[in-house]
């Protein structure tokens, strides 16, 4: 069957970090890669949010930022975006204030112009990774690693019985990062397709084995071909997990 | 061609200099007109999916394309049509010398150098160093129930064969469409409805908003071919976004199919690889990146002048529009309004397409040629409306407008009571009574996908 592209992942600490021939080098090897960061590695130093540089290279996402809930959500945004932009320069060798970032009619963001280039964002706690794919769909979701620990009743109705059965048979230390590993994977999984948490999460699953992470049907059977994922510890704070799609499906 | 027809896209008539306030139409395609090719083949794709895209068969017919008889009797033998378009060329300089992506170049290898009938022969167009180098071109095949007269709908001259295929792949894509939403809305009526589900309500409507709106722009497109105008704007737009609002409304359809009994992540998967045939078949056509740079070209100054003054026409027009005092009508000149002042933005901003950039076409420039392209999509829109305006085209027009203006970043007021609802008994209605998802509302027969 075929499997679909595994996204790298890239940390950077930075956009003086990224070395863009290795960019390219991943995204034309894998077609899929990932950029992740800590936000105060990716904070411009000196400034504040509402700096005007800052809202200069936001450009339409002013609003945006300015509707965010928090002050630490809106300093993600700002980040995410920043990322994004500085990454999407690196690889096509251009201004990264010159970007565009649009939204679909269901809010999935894009770069107007480059559709290409597809890109997802994801952010948590002190860490955003922006997904970039060229010609295909990515997803991209993060989680911190650290407790408040998820409680399996609370999550139940997400998980295949293939997947329960998995967390219940693991050893007690490791049902948490397993669990993690499973919900940011499906939730990596709907940001591609595009459709968020309307796809009911029970009726898919994802496996792991040492050939990667695959996409499963409930009875644990069924294996979607065209899509590859990837799950990676970012140190020992963070869990990203990815998927990208492949163009032909 | 009709002087009428031809005078509508090359300005001809037009008041000049006016307002352009009660002026004729200026953006007003019908893709149903007369052609009935076009009924016969997205008879078949409705039923039998897009045609497949295949590279290397059949042979290269070296050293002339195939005349008209050759094709008739490859059809007839093979089951299928052809189309041969030229690969990707990368030697082609978009910008050169102020010349278009289409302009063969000096030296390039001219088909038709035989003197034989050039209406008969399908293009096959190589560039300059063609023949020595590997055969990159595509062909594109059509199922062979598409067969009578099969031989209008790919006849093109060479130098706007790509031109073409981005007005005809994307109309193949919007009967494609139709089973989409048939299948959606049988799922919305078994899943949703009972339990008045907004959300799917508003995928549903908001998608066959999105297919009506891409068949408008499908027409005009068409129109400004068969004019032979020279003006390559609209098929620009037409390639570049129609398979992206199909793409995005497929994708808005998923969740509704996913409670189906066959298995939703084995549905979503398929749904998913749907959504995304327009990018294989468009492939034909050339890299999407290409597809940006003909669009960008197209709005270059002294391009866009013409260009922006027939978008600028249609946002200042009126006529045809329901009375102020009615809520749509209230609700259609706000959103006019909204693209008009959309419009005078992206003027300021037509800088960014003054002239040609080194490497990559530059990023900002691409997103004022995006943004121009839902514009004329909606010009496209509101051409179709004045030209037959009913309580549901408004309808769907309204919301389609309403999503165009979303697409730009912009927050829409709320669609009048009622206009929600007359799109939901429309897609109810279509697919009870059997009748086409696309502008021409023709009954079909489902079971073998033509028309009855």
């Amino acid at each position: 069957m075929t499997q679909g592209p595994t996204p790298a992942l890239y940390a950077a600490r930075g956009p003086d970090d990224l070395e863009v021939a290795r960019i390219r080098k991943e995204l034309e090897e894998s077609r899929c890669i990932v950029v992740a960061g800590r936000t105060e590695d990716w904070w411009p130093h000196g400034t504040g949010p509402d700096a005007e540089d800052v809202r200069v290279l936001l450009g339409a996402d002013r609003a945006r930022a300015d509707r965010q809930p928090t002050p630490e959500r809106r300093i993600r945004f700002i980040v995410s975006r920043l990322m994004l932009r500085a990454t999407a320069g690196a690889l096509l060798g251009a201004d990264p204030a010159l970007f565009e970032v649009a939204y679909t009619v269901t809010g999935r963001p894009y770069l107007r112009g480059c559709d290409e280039l597809d890109i997802s964002v994801g952010d948590c706690e002190g860490l955003v990774a922006v997904g970039l794919m060229d010609g295909g769909r990515v997803g991209v979701d993060v989680a911190p690693l650290q407790p408040p620990p998820l409680r399996l009743p609370s999550v139940e109705h997400l998980l295949t019985r293939h997947e329960l059965d998995r967390l219940h048979a693991a050893r007690p230390s490791a049902r948490h990062p397993l669990l993690l590993r499973f919900l940011t994977l499906k939730n990596s999984y709907a940001k591609a397709m595009g459709s968020g948490r309307r796809i009911p999460y029970a009726d898919f699953g994802v496996a792991t084995d040492r050939d990667g992470c695959h996409l499963m049907g409930k009875d644990g059977r069924f294996y979607v071909p065209g899509f590859g994922a990837a799950s990676n510890n970012f140190g020992s704070t963070h869990l990203i997990s990815a998927t990208g799609v492949a163009k032909s499906g | 061609m009709s002087e009428r027809r031809a005078s509508r896209f090359n300005g001809a008539g037009l008041p000049q200099g006016g307002t352009g306030a009660g002026s004729p139409p200026v953006l007003r395609g019908d893709p149903h007109r007369s052609d009935e090719t076009i009924h016969r083949v997205r008879a078949v794709i409705r039923s039998h999916g897009v045609p497949t895209v295949e590279r290397g068969w059949p042979p290269p017919p070296a050293p002339h394309p195939p005349t008209a008889a050759q094709l008739a009797a490859s059809f007839k033998e093979n089951g299928r049509l052809v189309l041969a378009v030229p690969g990707p060329d990368t030697d082609r300089q978009p910008y050169e010398d102020g010349r278009d992506a289409m302009t063969p170049r000096a030296g390039a290898h001219q088909p038709y150098a035989d003197g034989a009938d050039q209406g008969t022969r399908v293009g096959t167009w190589q560039s300059h160093g063609a023949a020595t180098e590997p055969d990159t071109r595509v062909w594109v095949t059509v199922p062979s129930c598409a067969a009578a007269d099969h031989e209008a709908g790919c006849r093109c001259v060479p130098e706007l064969t790509q031109t073409f295929l981005h007005t005809v792949l994307p109309g193949w894509l919007v009967a494609a469409a139709d089973t989409r939403l048939r299948t959606a809305m049988r799922a919305y009526q078994e899943h949703y409805a009972p339990v008045d589900d907004l959300t799917a309500v508003g995928a549903l409507t908001g998608a066959f908003a999105d297919v009506l709106l891409a068949d408008c722009v499908v027409g005009a497109a068409s129109d400004s071919l068969s004019a032979g105008t020279g003006s390559r704007a609209l098929p620009a737009v037409c390639g570049h976004l129609v398979p992206r609002l199909l793409r995005e409304s497929a994708e808005e359809l998923i969740p509704l199919n996913a409670r189906r009994r066959d298995g939703s992540l084995a549905r979503s998967a398929y749904d998913f690889s749907a959504a995304r045939e327009g990018e294989a078949l468009m492939a034909a056509a050339g890299p999407a990146g290409a597809r940006l740079s003909q669009l960008l070209a197209e709005f270059q100054p002294g391009s866009a002048d013409r260009e922006l003054r027939l978008l600028g026409r249609e946002f200042r027009d009126f006529s045809g529009l329901p009375d102020g005092r009615d809520p749509a009508g209230r609700s259609f000149r706000e959103l006019i309004r909204m693209l008009n002042r959309e419009l005078r933005g992206l003027e300021r901003r037509r800088s960014y397409l003054g002239g040609p950039t080194p490497g990559s076409p530059d990023p900002a420039a691409l997103a004022v040629a995006d943004r121009l392209a839902l514009l004329a999509a909606a010009a496209c829109g509101l051409g179709r409306l004045r030209l037959t305006g009913n309580d549901t085209e408004r309808a769907w027009l309204l919301l389609a407008l309403t999503r165009v203006l979303r697409r730009l970043g912009h927050s829409t007021p709320r669609l009048p009571r009622g206009q929600v609802g007359l799109v939901l008994k429309e897609v109810i209605v279509r697919d009870r009574e059997a009748l086409a998802y696309d502008l021409s509302r023709e009954r079909i027969d489902l079971e073998i996908g033509s028309t009855a």
